[in-house]
């Protein structure tokens, strides 16, 4: 009998990503190596923090999903500021399977009983508002309180970029940038702001820091894995990064024109200039990279370090 | 057969009389026999659906509900509606439900508002010779209103499953709420024709003073709803937050202006609501945990299959939706039938075109419903030690209750979308 | 409700005074460090525009103690929520006791599953060692709060195996028997 898959994500079900999750189904069922697999998008399996566990457990075959620090906090690196500075980065970085970061994501899950498919870079996950910061384009006070999520990393950062920050959680963006318990987030895509906050009429300002990336991640269960032949297993490597392949193209196309759709919503879109967005790069990696060592470990950040420089 | 098997292993348990969390873990042993998931997921899953703040408005509300009733809050607020209505026939009862749909937007549970204008309205009525068992599920039946009208524990969890705004899910139940208690009132005030010999308070002679001195007292309490829905709309705090300054406004409120507590009695006061809170926590953590697993032999696919298998019409749709919300209804309490019902339903009534925000609002009524039908109706047996009055004696009017006042106000948030939309989108602009 | 030490032998009955208190300890605590530190968030915000940094995650950690000791706490005081028609439909005293006993074996029976659950999910944490999961800023262990849900469960199979034991004892005219 075919083997019947679970594939898991968080994506809402008209997002491009669930999208490319359908595709990959449909390919590896198009094979007929003996697969099937069916899709559970939007949170159906729970959150990225439970996919994670349960696709640990072989409850769930495929994830897609951020990797989270909880089993090993060497996964911070997917919190790194300024790992990459733009799109042909981004490529280089987490599209490239020999990049350091590949290696490290790929050593580390596999301890932990993951295997490691794709890294999709899905864009720049920057700082929306309701007004305009103070000193935007520099390191100067911004007066302006931001959500962070719960991450030393990312709470350093935007201190150093001269945001106070407040912590809240994902579900509770929404309301506190409605009611204006904060004044910004940093959080999201430009997709993520049009589809969530402008078409709901909630914030202004989008601000092109680039210094945090939205990764999700194509990952297997290594319990799924072992119950694979070398047959399905190539199907499915083949299928996972061709899919990766092009939504990374897609993501890249559309970035413009979400960012069309944002300014049409009435926000505004604020990109500092090359040399200012370089100062405050600079600035940050010299900052937080090197308190990073404590968190991901030494070796691990020196290998990162080499590979971007 | 996953399905079925699960239903009826839930309404065996059920119906035998465990308690909804273990009837819900007997679904999971029936699920880790019938399938091949690994269940050392179970209780992880349980910790990682648990594990948000957002959740812990549902404790907080429940505590701070229980401060205010030791706290005698709710008094003068009766006192102040009691003033307008209670000297005419039927008044005291429709005071009752108007004391109730006020003291909602002062609590965010069904539960408080229960006990806290039941406790002292029932004693009331008595006095003025109005029928025990009628009275009583009136109380019983406006209690549900303490969700209905903002803040409530509910919507914020139905937010929270349906990733939906809260802000605009608090005002989707007002018009809801609303509608009920004006409906409330009227079926009560038909079941009362055939009573005679009712012994009304006089009307307060001079009314002006009279009512200068009960708002006066009835201020601390009714500055909370501008504390907390003012702090939640006004951008001071999220609904959580809220809900945690809801409990430490109520304390020194309950201790010092209404003295109906003792700092010892608060700690009593602590705990017993303590026990509250981990009743309903251990529900929501089992009802999460089967729900989850439930999903995973994609039963909201097999469900929706069924739903559109029978008929595409939208009305007939939204028809069955309620028919199931109502059967869920009877078997379980307001907040397993929502987390419950939510995964299953949502996407069924996105098919035919439904708001998430309105189908809030459909949810919340269905489950202010649910609370008061038997079997399992936690409002009812609570109502009945809140009010002392026997169950069997309240089934009846409640009854009528269901037909004439709940099922209308369904029936209308239902097919007219912009009853629970029109306040979300003057005020939110959504 | 009626305290169950009452219906038990001395050396049953002293622990369990013991146990109950310092599980009603936790619940009153947990539920005034859930009010207070949301007030202090709000007013170190709006006054001290400062933020208490991951305070959810020694909250949420503390917050399952205080849930699941609760729990624990509603099962010895036979607080939890059930359909009760049967109790409205059952009037002999022998009949009630029957059901009484039916419904403390099912929920004992199901109590133990769970509680083995409980057991195999905190070995699971432990045996991580020292790779655990923890939480990302504070870094505290899972580990925690998974403790709290395991050690409720159990404390849950304990009250109920002691209402199903008074209950046989007492035949019906315990207390169990009525409710
Ligand atoms: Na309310
Ligand atoms: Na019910």
């Amino acid at each position: 009998a075919d083997l019947r898959l679970k594939f898991a994500g968080t994506l809402p079900v008209e997002h491009q990503g669930t999208k490319t999750m359908e595709q990959i189904a449909k390919t590896i069922e198009d094979a007929d190596v003996g697969l099937k697999v069916t899709v559970f998008p939007a949170n159906q399996l729970g959150s990225g923090e439970e996919l994670f566990e349960d696709t640990i457990r072989g409850n769930i075959d495929f994830s897609m999903g951020f990797i989270y620090a909880h089993k090993d906090p060497a996964f911070e690196i997917a919190s790194m500021p300024y790992l990459a500075g733009d799109w042909d980065e981004m490529s280089a970085v987490l599209r490239n399977p020999d990049s350091a970061y590949n290696q490290v994501m790929g050593e580390h899950l596999d301890a932990i009983g993951l295997h490691l498919l794709q890294n999709n870079p899905e864009g720049f996950a920057n700082v929306l508002s309701t007004k305009e910061p103070k000193n935007w384009d520099t390191l100067d006070p911004k007066d302006m309180n931001i959500r962070v999520w719960s991450s030393n990393v990312v709470k350093d950062t935007m201190k150093e970029l001269g945001f106070n920050t407040t912590t809240i959680a994902w579900a509770d963006i929404f309301p506190a940038l409605q009611s204006g318990i904060v004044d910004g987030a940093e959080c999201c895509t430009k997709q993520a702001t049009y589809t969530i906050f402008a078409k709901s009429g909630v914030g202004s300002y989008y601000i092109d820091y680039n210094a945090f990336m939205e990764i999700s991640t194509f990952y297997a269960s290594n319990k799924t894995w072992a119950k694979l032949n070398d047959e399905q297993r190539a199907v499915v490597e083949k299928a996972f990064a061709e899919a990766s392949d092009s939504f990374f193209q897609w993501n890249r196309d559309n970035d413009a024109a979400f960012e069309q759709k944002l300014v049409e919503s009435g926000y505004t879109v604020l990109t500092p200039s090359p040399e200012k967005a370089a100062a405050m790069r600079d600035a940050v990696r010299a900052k937080i990279w090197p308190q990073m060592a404590d968190i991901v470990g030494q070796d691990v950040l020196d290998r990162i370090k080499a590979d971007v420089e | 057969m996953i399905i079925a098997g699960s239903i009826f292993v839930l309404c065996a348990l059920l119906l035998i009389g465990l308690s909804v969390p273990l009837a819900f873990g007997g679904v999971l042993i029936f699920l880790a026999s019938v399938t091949t998931t690994d269940v050392t997921g179970f209780l992880p899953s349980g910790h990682w659906k648990m594990n948000s703040v957002v959740i812990l408005a549902i404790p907080l509300f429940i505590l701070a509900g229980a401060v205010m009733e030791k706290g005698r809050i709710a008094a003068p607020l009766v006192a102040l509606a009691q003033l307008f209505v209670g000297h005419i026939r039927g008044g005291l009862p429709a005071a009752a439900v108007v004391a109730s749909g006020v003291f909602g937007a002062i609590s965010g549970s069904a539960n408080a508002t229960l006990t806290c204008i039941g406790g002292i309205m029932m004693p009331h009525l008595r006095k003025s010779n109005y029928p025990e068992g009628l009275s009583a599920a009136l109380i019983v039946n406006a209690s549900p209103l303490g969700l209905l009208i903002p803040p409530s524990a509910s919507q914020i969890l139905y937010a929270w499953v349906a990733q939906q705004s809260v802000l605009a899910c608090f005002l989707a139940t007002v018009i809801p709420g609303l509608i009920l208690i004006v409906l409330l009132s009227l079926t009560n005030q038909v079941q009362l024709r055939k009573y005679r010999n009712l012994n009304l308070p006089p009307a307060p002679e001079r009314f002006l003073p009279e009512f200068k001195a009960r708002t006066r007292s009835a201020m601390p309490a009714l500055v909370m709803p501008l504390i907390i829905l003012g702090g939640i709309y006004g951008g001071v705090m999220t609904p959580t937050e809220a809900a945690g300054f809801a409990l430490i406004y109520a304390i020194p409120v309950a201790i010092y202006v209404y003295r109906g507590l003792t700092w010892r009695s608060f700690l009593t006061t602590m705990r017993e609501g303590g026990v509250t809170v981990g009743v309903v926590m251990a529900m929501i953590f089992m009802v999460l945990i089967v729900s989850r697993f439930l999903i995973f032999e994609d039963i909201p696919g097999i469900a929706q299959d069924l739903v559109y298998s029978v008929s595409e019409n939208p009305v007939v749709i939204l028809l069955m939706v309620n028919l199931v919300m109502i059967l869920i209804g009877m078997l379980m309490d307001d907040i397993s039938g929502l987390l419950l019902a939510t995964p299953l339903l949502l996407p069924i009534v996105q098919g035919v075109g439904m708001d998430p925000v309105h189908f809030s609002a459909v949810l919340g009524v269905n489950l202010g419903m649910a609370n008061v039908t038997p079997p399992t109706a936690p409002l009812l047996y609570l109502g009945a030690r809140v009010t002392n009055t026997p169950v069997s004696r309240m089934l009846l009017p409640t009854f009528i209750f269901i037909l004439f006042a709940w099922l209308p106000t369904l029936l209308l948030t239902t097919f007219i979308p912009e009853i629970a939309l029109w306040l979300p989108e003057v005020l939110l602009g959504r | 409700m009626s305290d169950l030490s009452d219906h038990l032998p001395r050396p049953l009955a002293v622990p369990l005074r013991g146990l109950r208190a310092v599980m009603h300890a936790i619940i009153v605590l947990n539920g005034c460090l859930m009010a207070l530190t949301f007030f202090c968030v709000v007013i170190l915000r709006y006054v001290f525009h400062a933020d208490l940094f991951a305070y959810e995650e020694w909250l949420m950690a503390a917050a399952f103690w205080g849930f699941f000791m609760a729990a624990a706490v509603a099962t010895h005081d036979r607080a939890h929520i059930n359909a009760d028609i049967l109790g409205l439909l059952i009037t002999r005293p022998l009949w009630r006791w029957r059901r009484a006993l039916l419904v403390e074996a099912l929920e004992l029976a199901i109590l133990s599953y769970l509680s083995w659950l409980g057991w195999e999910m905190v070995m699971e944490e432990i045996a991580d060692y020292p790779m655990w999961q923890s939480t990302i800023a504070l870094h505290i262990p899972f580990l925690v709060p998974r403790a709290a849900i395991a050690l409720g469960f159990v404390l849950m199979w304990l009250f109920s195996a002691l209402h199903l034991w008074v209950l046989l004892k007492e035949g019906p005219a315990a207390p169990e028997a009525q409710a």
